[in-house]
């Protein structure tokens, strides 16, 4: 198989990893011959047909797999071609397309051809050899292979910016059915070894500045969406437990997508559900909540419970809450609370901060909300202004019908 | 909202941002806002109203700190260093780097067509209020430019396309929209290390290059020069190929949509997109 084939193979294995930051960590190469940089922010390179930013160069290293489960594209019993790159083929690859400024950096992942260990040091190897032979400062993502000694994973933090173990599905009955041959407790035994290896080294760092960094931009994870029955409220749990006892920087979904679709079967697994199309908008309203539990300062349970344990597809999840909680509204923009804005539907925590700014020198009037970049279309019925308004909170029912999205629409991969 | 009168004159400005800075100063000293100002030497290029595109050593430094300041330092490098009076220029800087409005200042100086009026409306407001004003019509207009032009450099980030010419010199070409080019230094030098590079603006006919370890520089595009650099409709080669097939590869069928590619990507940039140049941009695919 050449080069291009490979390509073709294993770029196409490792498109469902939703994952493609390359922010979070600030690293340069020096010395002649030196290439990259990471910096703060990410950068897209490119966007693919299916409207997905293309930052890094996402491959596997091989697609080859003792695994076989069962929402899985390169399962052990799925009928594809299989192929691996060589080490001096992805040191090559990534340099050249870092050069002509296609990408950022390297995400590579592998099919678990052999022992844990020694799938995880290949990819090591990989990112050792572009840090010291191709003197490469680009962006490295290595995906931590669950099984693969604490040796293994300290290893491939000393070279790369972020290790990701997917923890795959929201519970651990769910894994046990779709991928018997993971564990669990290997997969959350990497995460932890991640989570307190890189805080292990965050302290020596700020002892020591020139100690060698540890994954400095920290560690990701990824859940499929729709392989299985666990509602959304077990999901942001899971989630959320994640963010808080594993300092995740982030936590991806992406929905499953079913066997026929993309090359994907028949014959269709029957442990899994027979779905006609990805829950693309599952997926749209998970971001969304996973926002309001990161940066909107909601609760858990102020978004599911365990009444209505999944979110409303006709509205996002801050729309749902503030239309379930009218009592709050209006919230006025010439005195309100930092939080008090932040639960306003159309008003992001850039807006939010905004009308604070603007309240030290004029009256946030409606004209000047929509010149800080306030939504108004939806946040009008939530916001007045020094006793202003636009409409009133008065009808639920009416103001849902109004802020139901199109469903027409298409929906882009993250909130 | 401030005490300056709003002139019916047009005030004019030479010496580049630093010059647009004095105007400032010389605006705050009369307390008036000029109706219009003009651009005598912008030293931007063709379009941008130039004359005279300067051999310019761009560094960004990182002195002011404030947001969107590396790329606009760039810029003030390579256009401000005829300032009439380059103290009163620091001056004005500084209060406005202080006031946080700097950065925003300055790439909405590199907007097209020009914003100047606007930009010394804001100014004066935000030297009078010690932070960085919103929610005027000076604060709308000047953000809004500046969001534009930073915009169009994260795009440009991303989307430059660089191929070796004979030299070993990686080389990009492009058009946008505004006058962008030199605030493109910092993060091209930092990402090639020890290797050179070139960026050519056709538009202007200007070209930002750098042979390591000397600074980047802005220059006049001399015809013939810098050969390489993925052109307007240029086939792939080896590398260019396995990129278009990693591209396309990479898709996920099933989640198509055209519609958030196009407006990610908009059509106008295509032209330089080795992955794209062929692809048919389908309804609704027009710039």
């Amino acid at each position: 198989m050449d080069l291009q084939e490979k390509i073709e193979v294993l770029a196409a294995a490792a498109k469902y990893d939703a994952s493609c930051a390359s922010s979070g960590s600030d690293r340069q190469s020096s010395g002649e011959g030196s290439l990259g940089r990471t910096f703060g922010a990410g950068v897209c390179h490119s966007w693919t047909g299916d409207g997905r930013c293309v930052s890094l160069l996402k491959l596997l290293f091989s697609n080859s797999c003792r695994y076989d489960c069962a929402y899985c594209a390169n399962r052990r019993s799925a009928d594809i071609p299989r192929a691996s790159f060589s080490v001096e083929e992805l040191v090559r690859l990534t340099t050249e397309f870092y050069a002509r400024n296609y990408v950022e950096g390297l995400f590579l992942s592998s099919g678990v051809f052999a022992d844990p260990d020694i799938v995880m040091g290949r990819l090591t190897e990989v990112a050792r050899r572009l840090r010291t032979e191709a003197g490469f400062g680009g962006y490295i993502h290595l995906k931590a292979i669950p099984g693969a000694g604490e040796k293994a994973l300290a290893e491939a933090g000393r070279w790369a910016d972020r290790l990701s173990v997917n923890i795959e599905l929201p519970s651990r009955a769910s894994l046990e059915r779709l991928a018997p041959d993971k564990s669990g407790t290997e997969i959350l035994g990497a995460m932890a070894f991640i989570a307190g290896a890189g805080a292990e080294n965050a302290e020596d760092r700020s002892r020591l500045g020139s100690a060698p960094p540890f994954a400095p931009a920290g560690q990701s994870t990824q859940l499929v969406v729709g392989a299985s029955g666990e509602d959304d409220r077990a999901i942001l749990n899971l989630s959320s437990a994640l963010y808080r006892s594993y300092r995740m920087r982030r936590v991806y979904y992406s929905a499953f997508v079913p066997a026929g679709l993309d090359g994907r079967g028949p014959p269709r697994d029957p442990r899994l559900p027979d779905l006609a199309a990805p829950p693309l908008l599952r997926e749209h309203r998970l971001y969304q909540a996973d926002c309001l539990l990161r940066f909107y300062r909601f609760g858990l349970e102020e978004i599911v419970d365990s009444e209505t344990p999944n979110l409303a597809a006709d509205v996002d999840p801050k729309t749902a809450w503030a239309l379930s909680h009218l009592d709050r509204f209006p919230v006025d923009a010439a005195t309100a609370d930092y939080e008090s804005l932040l639960r306003v539907p159309g008003l992001g925590v850039r807006s939010a901060r905004r009308i604070l700014e603007v309240r030290r020198s004029r009256a946030p009037s409606f004209e000047v909300l929509k010149r800080l970049g306030v939504q108004l279309g939806r946040a009008r019925f939530f916001l007045e202004s020094g006793g202003a308004f636009i409409d009133r909170p008065e009808d639920p029912a009416r103001l849902r019908r109004l802020l139901s999205d199109d469903p027409g629409r298409q929906l882009p991969l993250f909130a | 909202m401030n005490a300056y009168a709003r002139g019916r004159s047009s005030r004019s400005y030479s010496g580049g941002l630093d010059g647009l800075a004095c105007l400032v100063a010389s605006c705050r000293a009369d307390g008036s806002v000029p109706a219009s100002v003009v651009r005598l030497d912008s030293g931007l290029g063709a379009g941008a109203g130039s004359t005279a595109p300067r051999d310019t050593a761009v560094q960004g430094d990182l002195f002011f700190g404030a947001p969107g300041s590396e790329a606009a330092e760039a810029a003030a490098a390579a256009y401000g260093a005829s300032a009439i009076d380059p103290l009163v220029a620091r001056g004005i800087r500084l209060e406005l780097a202080r006031a946080g409005a700097w950065g925003d200042f300055a790439l909405a100086w590199l907007h097209e067509p020009a914003v100047d009026a606007v930009l010394v409306a804001w100014a004066l407001e935000c030297l009078e209020l010690g932070f960085a004003a919103r929610g005027s019509p000076a604060a709308d207009a000047s953000l809004r430019a500046a969001g534009r032009v930073a915009k169009e450099i994260e795009r440009l980030i991303g989307l430059l396309r660089f191929r070796p010419d004979g030299e070993g010199r990686y080389v990009a070409r492009f058009r946008s929209d505004h006058a962008v080019v030199a605030a493109l230094a910092p993060r091209f030098s930092a990402r090639f290390g020890s290797r050179p590079w070139a960026v050519v603006d056709e538009g202007r006919g200007l070209v930002l290059s750098r042979d390591p370890p000397a600074p980047a520089r802005l220059g006049l595009l001399i015809e013939g020069a810098f050969p390489g650099g993925a052109a307007a409709g240029e086939g792939p080669d080896g590398w260019t190929d396995l990129w278009r097939t990693y591209h396309r590869s990479v898709a996920i069928e099933s989640r198509a949509n055209p519609r958030a590619q196009l407006s990610r990507m908009p059509r106008r940039y295509w032209q330089f997109l080795c992955e794209m140049y062929d692809v048919d941009p389908g309804p609704g695919g027009s710039p």
